[in-house]
C-alpha cells in the first residue's frame, strides 16, 4: 500500500485580486500560483526553490491555513488545509524568516509559554519541553533576556524552537536563514537537517542553492508560480550537465554588450551580478571553449578579469531554470 | 475542577504577558506617562474649557464626566491596539494559523483592558477629589464603584467591536481615536445628551458610557441601585451587544483575512 503523502498540493492555484486607482477603480488579478501539484513524503526534507515573488510563501501560507488558495486543494497529513484547519493547526509548526513574529518586550521563555498557551499545549507537558528547545537551539543561560537583546540568529533560533513547542509532524520554514550570518545560517541548517533525521517532514522555502544542495533530500523549483523542475539536487544538476559555464569579471561594462554574447552559438544564458565594484558574469553554454575564444572579440576594448570555465552546480541548474523569467 | 483551575491559570498567565508584550505603557514610567498624567492633562482641559464657557459653578459636571470617560481609554485604544500591535510585531499570523480558542483570544484581550480601566478611572477620580474638590460624603461610593466596574467592561465591549477590524485594516488606530472622540462628544461626558440633536441621541444611547455615566453621576449624588438600576442594565445589555457583534465580525473578518493573506499587511 502506497503511503500517505505528508504534504500534496493538487493543481493548486491562487489568484490575488487587488484594485488601483481613486475615482476609477480598476480591478487587477495576480496569479501566484498556477496549478501547482506536488507530493511530498514523510520525513522526507524538501526544498522549494524560487525567486522573490514565485509563490513560495504563497504555498507555505496555504499549507499553513493562513490562505485559502483560489482553486485545488491543499492536503498536509491527508487533511486539508482548508476545511480541516483546526485539526491541522495542532500538527503542524511553521517559522516565518526575519525579526518579525516574536514579542520583543518579553523573554524568550515568556514567549515561549505564551506561545505553549496559545497551542494548548498542558502545562506539564510545557514545562518539560520549553528548557529542551532552549537547550536544543543554544539559548540556554539566555533565556531570561528580553529579545530585544538578542542578535537575529538567537531570534531565528527562538523562532524555530516556538514552531516545534507543539512537536509538530511536519515543520514548514519560509526562508529561515534569510539575514543571517554564516555561521548562524549553518547552525541553523545543521538543527533543521537534524529535525528531519529525526522523522520530522520539513518543507523549507530558500534562496540560497548552496542550502538546498547541502540538506534537502528532494528539491522543486517554482517560477512564475508554477514548477519548473522537480528532483533531488544531483538529478536538477543534470538538466544542465551537457552545459558548461563561463565565468569572468569586468568594470563599469554597459549592459548592452552582452548582447553580443547571447547570439553566440550554444548560449543558453547570460546572467549577471554585482560584486563590489565589479560585475560578474556568467555565461551557460553548450560549448565553453569556444565562449572563451569569442570573448575579446565580442568585448573588444573591454578589460576582463577572471575569466574561468567549470562544471555546472546546483545554482546553475537554477539560473537555467529561472532565467528566462527575469 | 482541577482543569477549569488549570484553565484558569492559563488564562491569567496568557493575559498578562500579552499585556506586557504589546502595550509600551506596561512598565512604570510608561504607566505614569500614559495612565496617570494623559488622563489628567484631559480632565484639566476639559474642566478648565466647560469653567470658561458656563462658569465655575459646572466644574465638577466635567470633571466627573471626564474621569468616568478615561474607560474609553483602556477599553477602546487599549482593546483596538491589542489587534494593531499584534499586526506591527508580525505577531498576527502566528495568532491566527494557532489552534487557540478564539473565544477566549478575544476575552483575554479585553479582560485586562478592563482592569486597566477601572485602574485608570479611579486615578481620575482621585485627580478631581484632590484637584476640584469633589465631595463624596454623600454618594453611594459602592455604587459608583460598580458603575466604574460596568463602563469599564462596556467600553471594552465596544472596543472588541472596532478592534476586529484590525484584522483587515492596516491603520486600525485611526479608529480608536475617532471612537474615543466621538464618545467624548455624544456620551454625556461635557454637556448633557439632552441638548445633542434628536438623532445624534439615538446614537448615544446606542453607545455605551451614556446610561453608565448618568448612573455614576447619581451614585455620586447619594442615589440608590434601585435609582440606577435600569440605566445600569441598560448599559450592560448595549456593551453585551457590541460584544457580541464584535466577536462575530472578528470571526467573519479571520476568514476574510484568509482569503486575501491580508494578516501581514503592516
Amino acid at each position: 500500500m502506497a503511503t500517505q503523502p505528508a504534504i500534496e498540493a493538487r493543481e493548486l492555484r491562487k489568484t490575488y485580486t487587488t484594485t488601483r486607482g481613486v475615482f476609477r477603480r480598476e480591478r487587477v488579478e495576480r496569479a501566484a500560483l498556477r496549478g501547482v501539484d506536488l507530493k511530498i513524503a514523510p520525513g522526507e526534507l524538501f526544498g522549494l526553490l524560487g525567486p522573490n515573488g514565485a509563490g513560495k510563501t504563497t504555498m507555505v501560507k496555504i499549507f499553513t491555513t493562513l490562505l485559502l488558495p483560489t482553486s485545488g486543494s491543499a492536503l498536509v497529513l491527508g487533511l486539508d488545509a482548508v476545511k480541516e484547519q483546526w485539526a491541522l493547526r495542532k500538527r503542524i509548526g511553521f517559522v516565518f524568516g526575519g525579526e518579525r513574529g516574536l514579542y520583543w518586550r518579553l523573554s524568550g521563555l515568556d514567549n515561549l509559554r505564551y506561545f505553549a498557551d496559545l497551542y494548548r499545549i498542558p502545562p506539564a507537558v510545557s514545562r518539560r519541553r520549553i528548557p529542551e528547545l532552549l537547550e536544543r537551539l543554544g539559548l540556554l543561560g539566555r533565556e531570561r533576556d528580553r529579545v530585544e537583546l538578542y542578535s537575529r540568529g538567537m531570534k531565528q533560533r527562538l523562532h524555530l524552537a516556538r514552531g516545534l513547542l507543539n512537536d509538530p509532524d511536519v515543520l514548514f520554514l519560509d526562508e529561515p536563514t534569510i539575514g543571517l550570518d554564516p555561521v548562524g545560517a549553518r547552525e541553523l541548517r545543521l538543527i533543521v537537517r537534524e529535525l528531519a533525521d529525526a522523522g520530522k517532514t520539513v518543507f523549507l522555502t530558500t534562496h540560497y542553492m548552496f542550502e538546498a544542495d547541502a540538506i534537502c533530500d528532494r528539491i522543486a523549483v517554482i517560477r512564475d508560480g508554477a514548477i519548473v523542475a522537480e528532483g533531488t539536487p544531483s538529478s536538477i544538476k543534470t538538466l544542465v550537465q551537457d552545459q558548461g559555464i563561463v565565468e569572468f569579471e569586468v568594470v563599469g561594462m554597459p549592459v548592452e554588450r552582452l548582447a553580443g554574447l547571447r547570439s553566440l552559438p550554444g548560449v543558453t544564458s547570460v546572467a549577471i551580478s554585482e560584486h563590489e565594484l565589479a560585475q560578474v558574469v556568467t555565461v551557460h553554454c553548450a560549448r565553453p571553449a569556444e565562449v572563451m575564444t569569442q570573448l575579446g572579440v565580442i568585448l573588444d576594448g573591454i578589460r576582463l578579469e577572471k575569466v574561468s570555465s567549470r562544471e555546472p552546480t546546483l545554482e546553475d541548474a537554477y539560473v537555467q531554470l529561472i532565467g528566462d523569467s527575469r | 475542577m482541577k482543569r477549569l483551575v488549570l484553565e484558569g491559570q492559563v488564562f491569567v498567565r496568557s493575559t498578562y504577558l500579552q499585556y506586557v508584550a504589546l502595550f509600551q505603557w506596561a512598565n512604570p514610567q510608561g504607566y505614569v506617562a500614559y495612565k496617570v498624567l494623559l488622563p489628567v492633562t484631559q480632565i484639566l482641559f476639559f474642566v478648565e474649557l466647560g469653567v470658561y464657557a458656563t462658569g465655575r459653578q459646572n466644574a465638577l459636571y466635567f470633571a466627573l464626566g471626564n474621569a468616568l470617560q478615561l474607560t474609553a481609554n483602556a477599553g477602546i485604544f487599549g482593546v483596538i491596539a491589542t489587534v494593531a500591535n499584534e499586526r506591527q510585531y508580525g505577531t498576527l499570523p502566528i495568532l491566527l494559523a494557532s489552534p487557540a480558542n478564539r473565544l477566549v483570544t478575544f476575552l483575554s484581550r479585553a479582560f485586562v483592558n478592563v482592569i486597566d480601566g477601572i485602574a485608570t478611572v479611579v486615578i481620575g477620580l482621585a485627580v478631581v477629589v484632590v484637584i476640584f474638590g469633589l465631595n463624596l460624603q454623600h454618594a453611594n461610593l459602592l455604587l459608583l464603584a460598580l458603575c466604574v466596574v460596568v463602563i469599564s467592561l462596556t467600553t471594552a465591549g465596544l472596543g472588541l467591536m472596532f478592534g476586529s477590524i484590525g484584522l483587515v485594516m492596516r491603520d486600525a488606530i485611526i479608529i480608536a481615536n475617532i471612537v474615543y472622540y466621538l464618545l467624548l462628544i455624544v456620551c454625556g461626558i461635557n454637556f448633557p445628551v439632552s441638548r445633542l440633536p434628536g438623532a445624534v441621541q439615538v446614537l448615544s444611547f446606542a453607545l455605551p458610557l451614556t446610561r453608565g455615566v448618568q448612573a455614576a453621576r447619581d451614585a455620586a449624588a447619594g442615589a440608590s441601585l434601585g435609582q440606577v438600576g435600569g440605566l445600569l442594565a441598560g448599559e450592560l445589555l448595549v456593551g453585551l451587544s457590541w460584544a457580541l457583534a464584535g466577536y462575530l465580525l472578528f470571526r467573519l473578518l479571520e476568514n476574510w483575512a484568509r482569503r486575501g493573506g491580508l494578516q501581514e499587511a503592516y
